[in-house]
């Protein structure tokens, strides 16, 4: 009868927290196949202009309001311009001004919010008012008057939308650097005699990214529909420049004779938007630490 | 005499992730896919969280069952109540029978699982006449135990209120009682305190005075935030024994609250225990806190029982080296050691779990043949039972002869 | 709690009293006034400009000869007695008719669209809860996420099409019987819709994960009294600051939906306003629709204080957020 001695304990292999997320993310299979989708987007709005036939600025007289057909896949518009090819133009702006809207409510948003959250007392206390009365700004009525008084470039709609709707980043980031800021691992760090430049790059910002990344991710979606509302009412890009709520509206007109005009737009818009909304959600179970059931 | 009110028989509980497909059956694991090895479970692996836990429990008794955290203590006694039942996720066997009604209805024959979804929808039914009236359970952490938008009384009255026969039957009883002592003008006199809902809140008042919470006629208007957390344990307390109970089943009620809350909670649980000769189950990882007040033990081990027996027996020679090693690691007051000595190594993984012993891995006195085979039951006096092989005696002499010769 | 809701009303007061600074300081610095962009419009149909003398009157009508402080004074001193003066576009009609006349038909068009949201959201968020991971609760999910990011003009536009003319059931424009309420505030409302099922599932679900709800199905409670009595109750509440936010583009929505059924709304009337400069009009809707979204804001947390006592707890004593 022989003794044994206990096992060596095992080495725990062990993920990075990067890693976790994605693996978390992809779990949902739904949020990969939306992702997917707008990767194949941007590579559209990206090359699918380049390399077509078709331009967005002359008219093609053989071809006004030509339905779908093998040369032009979702038809033409009231100039004979590809639909196809003004969507990939639009959806590209859209990205665009998405983007930079997204950069400008980031650094407002961060910004505003970081400060009053770090430095807590009186300072949060005017800077959380200012946040909350942007909460409740109308801000599409704001973007529309931005516009009026900036011009109708790309550059000065996403300004606009980014000056009026960073209000949800700082709250967000208000309260999560609050939350860190009072918990037990900066204490110790504290403690251990970091700086507070330290304190703030090291602990904070990265617990900040996860609410970040998806508060950007939500705010995409919402900077197109609102650059697209723009057009719609008539001050958005400047035409011949397209842009989705244009097509939308110039279509509205024909919508019984000509209803490509306005379907496909619209059907695109709303896919796109979809796509968005499904990675963020996507996203924000990714970050929820619960595992899901 | 003592009188039966408990028995688990041979209980298993195991968890798996498969989940369904569309238009498979829903209903239950495949039962007849698990006779067989975890490989060939498609859902991938399975936790065995409980595996063979058998005990009887007698009125008035208390049992202690310990083990570590993971060792399935938690979810033996919510399969007992049917928290934990049978379901796509979820298989329970074994039989437990609760003052003679069996509560599990398990089905090991495959043919019979058609049948399954109807059974479990009247065993469901009575499992829910019985919970809250005759097994009660306290949980483990009183901050999230209570629902926060709720006054605590409203939640204190609900398990009255939600067995509305017993409530109906016990102020029967009162009128009753009332119309003997005073007649009919008493009867008219307390008329409004027969009500439901004030003779359900009367007791209420009683059972949070019992508990020990000062003035009880405002406190029972407050929300959970406003109690401290030996107050909200209490309150669970008075939640769990306003319907007098027969079985109370305590889920490490102190484990949430510091030391000297700790012996004023446990008390309490004694008190109510002898006025009412109720039986208790008290799960805990603090054998200190088992020994206080319990009659007999459970050691658990990665869902198994390591040992049981009374705690007198227990205390005084701990027959499984997992048992010497929790007394063991207890720090006592006076004792001169300059470390204290703690038990090498985790808990096992519960999806894979190493064959034979499960302790095997972390036993200093680990033989061969613990890491192949389970060890039998074997009973040191009436009521002491120990698995392992080194009180086996001569069935490892046999095992050993079967593997040599 | 009525300090609180002072203190609240103070800050409306004051965020009021900003966003009109902000804006007229805004329309002044922007390029481009009526006169001109009327002018070049209407150049291509008529070789007619206005005389000099001709613009100087329409400036003094407009009080546009003094400087801008004055004119801003003059603006708050009028607003608050609720004299807008004339419009631009409409210059036999003062600011403030228009308003009577059109806020109402808005405001009528914004609440119903709320209320067909939670009468129908709620249910179907609490249906999709109970049967977690099932066929039900996928459709609904997905349902309700095209519902939230599909903009309410797209779902306008694919409602006139189906139902108003390939189906003829409804009339796409028009106004004034009930039958034309229908289509709008379809398209309006789902979008709320879908918001208030996928937030009711999410904290539905949540809910029904925590311990206490594990205490009362041990208590004996049944599924129904469990899920409405407990976990219901506390999930509804969170709801309760989703619908603010809701509001706030609602208003954004009703803008497209009334362009699109011809509908009298204020919407219509501000979005035409901001593309022709009518600058007294863009004001004044600017603040009315401020003061209602943040009226509604304040309501919605007075409610939710109401509704949860932990809330009323930490509004009440200091420290708050």
């Amino acid at each position: 009868m022989a003794v044994k001695a206990p096992d060596k304990p095992k080495k725990i292999k062990s993920r990075s927290r990067t890693m976790t997320i994605l693996a978390q993310y992809f779990h949902n299979k739904m949020a990969v196949f939306c992702a997917g989708v707008i990767v194949a987007l941007i590579l559209l709005a990206i090359f699918a202009p380049i390399f077509s036939p078709y331009g967005y600025d002359k008219v093609d007289y053989t071809a006004l309001r030509a339905l779908p057909s093998r040369e032009h896949i979702f038809g033409c518009d009231v100039s004979g311009r590809d639909i196809f090819i003004l969507l990939c133009y639009s959806l590209r702006n859209a990205l665009i001004v998405g983007a930079c809207s997204i950069v400008v409510q980031l650094i407002v948003g961060l910004t505003i919010g970081g400060v009053a959250g770090y430095c807590g007392g009186r300072v949060d206390g005017i800077l959380g008012r200012i946040i909350d009365i942007m909460y409740g700004f109308p801000t599409f009525l704001f973007n529309l008057i931005l516009v009026m008084v900036l011009g109708r470039s790309l550059f000065t709609i996403s300004l606009a939308i980014g000056l009026t709707s960073w209000a949800p980043m700082a709250r967000l980031v208000r309260g999560q650097v609050i939350t860190v800021k009072q918990s037990d691992y900066v204490e110790a760090g504290r403690a251990l005699g970091s700086s507070n430049f330290r304190i703030l790059f090291h602990y904070i910002l990265p617990n900040c990214l996860g609410p970040i990344v998806i508060c950007m991710c939500q705010g995409i979606p919402s900077a197109m529909f609102a650059e697209s509302g723009m057009s719609l009412v008539g001050l958005g890009i400047k035409p011949p420049a397209p842009s989705w709520g244009g097509l939308i509206s110039a279509g509205q007109g024909y919508i019984l004779s000509y209803p490509h005009m306005i379907l496909y737009p619209a059907l695109s818009f709303a896919i796109v938007i979809l796509a968005f909304s499904y990675v963020g959600d996507g996203l924000r179970d990714a970050f929820d630490p619960r595992q899901s059931k | 005499m003592a009188e039966t009110i408990l028995e688990v028989n041979d209980l298993h509980t195991w968890f798996g992730k498969k989940k369904y497909r569309f238009g498979k059956r829903k209903g239950e694991f495949k039962v007849y896919r698990f006779g067989k090895e975890k490989g060939q479970y498609k859902g991938g692996k399975v936790i065995r969280a409980v595996e063979g836990l058998s005990y009887t429990l007698n009125r008035g008794e208390a049992l202690a069952i310990v083990g570590e955290s993971g060792s399935g203590k938690s979810v033996g006694v919510s399969t007992v109540m049917g928290l934990t039942h049978s379901g796509p996720t979820t298989r329970v066997t074994g039989r437990v029978t609760f003052k003679g009604q069996d509560l599990l209805n398990t089905v090991s024959d495959p043919k019979e699982a058609g049948l399954f979804k109807k059974h479990a929808a009247i065993r469901e039914k009575e499992f829910r006449a019985i919970r809250g009236d005759q097994i009660s359970m306290i949980f483990q952490d009183p901050m999230s135990s209570l629902n926060p938008t709720m006054k605590i009384g409203r939640q204190i009255v609900e398990p009255l209120l939600w067995h509305k026969g017993k409530l109906r039957q016990e102020i029967q009883d009162e009128k009753k009682r009332l119309l003997n002592e005073g007649g009919k003008e008493a009867l008219k006199a307390h008329r409004k305190d027969l009500r439901m809902r004030n003779f359900a809140r009367a007791r209420g008042l009683k059972l949070l005075e019992e508990v020990g919470i000062p003035s009880p006629e405002t406190r029972f208007n407050n929300y959970p935030f406003e109690f401290s957390g030996g107050m909200r344990q209490r309150v669970m307390i008075a939640m769990a024994l306003i319907g007098d109970p027969d079985l109370l089943i305590a889920d490490e009620p102190t484990t949430a609250l510091d030391v000297t809350v700790q012996a004023q909670i446990l008390s309490i649980i004694q008190k109510m225990r002898k006025r009412k000769n109720t039986s208790i189950i008290l799960i805990t990882h603090d054998l200190a806190v088992a020994s206080s007040f319990c009659d007999r033990v459970i050691v658990m081990y990665a869902g198994r029982v390591m040992e049981e027996g009374s705690m007198a027996d227990f205390i005084r020679c701990p027959a499984h080296p997992y048992s010497q090693g929790l007394l063991n690691s207890t720090p006592i007051l006076g004792d001169e050691r300059a470390r204290l000595e703690a038990i090498q190594g985790q808990p096992p993984d519960p999806r894979n779990l190493p064959s034979g012993c499960p302790f095997s891995a972390r036993c200093t006195k680990c033989m061969e043949l613990c890491t192949r085979e389970a060890p039998p039951k074997t009973q040191l006096t009436p009521g002491h039972n120990v698995y392992c092989w080194l009180c086996a005696g001569e069935k490892v002499q046999e095992k050993e002869a079967d593997i040599n010769g | 709690m009525f300090k609180y809701f002072l203190k609240r009303l103070g800050y409306i007061v004051l965020a009021v009293f900003i966003i009109s600074a902000l804006t007229f300081g805004l329309l002044q610095l922007a390029p481009g006034n009526y006169l001109d962009t009327q002018r070049i419009l209407q150049q291509s149909y008529s070789s007619a400009t206005m005389s000099d003398q001709m613009r100087a009157e329409w400036e003094k009508f407009y009080g546009m000869d003094k400087p801008a402080l004055q004119r801003y004074a003059d603006f708050l001193i009028n607003a608050v007695q609720l004299k807008f003066g004339p419009s631009y576009q409409y210059s036999n009609q003062r600011i403030e008719d228009i308003i009577a006349r059109t806020l109402p038909i808005s405001a009528r068009l914004a609440f119903s669209a709320i209320l067909v949201a939670l009468v129908i959201g709620i249910p179907l968020g609490i249906i999709a809860a109970i049967r977690q991971n099932k066929i039900l609760d996928r459709v609904v999910v997905l349902i309700s996420m095209i519902g939230s990011s599909v903009p309410a003009y797209v779902m306008a536009i694919a409602c006139t099409y189906f139902l108003g003319l390939k189906l003829k059931w409804l009339p796409t424009i028009g106004w004034g019987e009930p039958k034309h309420y229908i289509m709008p505030i379809i398209a309006l409302s789902l979008g709320p819709i879908g918001t208030v099922t996928k937030y009711t599932r999410g904290t539905l679900v949540e809910t029904l994960n925590q311990e206490y709800i594990r205490v009362a199905r041990a208590k004996g409670g049944d599924f129904i009294r469990v899920t409405f009595k407990h976990a219901l109750r506390n999930s509804l509440i969170p709801l309760i600051t989703v619908v603010g936010p809701m509001l706030a583009s609602l208003t954004v929505g009703t803008v497209f939906v009334e362009n699109m059924y011809a509908i009298p709304g204020l919407g219509q009337y501000y979005a035409s306003a901001a593309v022709n400069r009518d600058y007294p009009l863009v004001m004044a809707t600017t603040l009315i629709f401020a003061i209602m979204v943040m009226g509604m804001n304040l309501l919605v947390d007075m409610v939710h204080a109401f509704l949860d006592p932990r809330v009323r707890v930490s509004l009440t004593t200091k420290g708050g957020k």
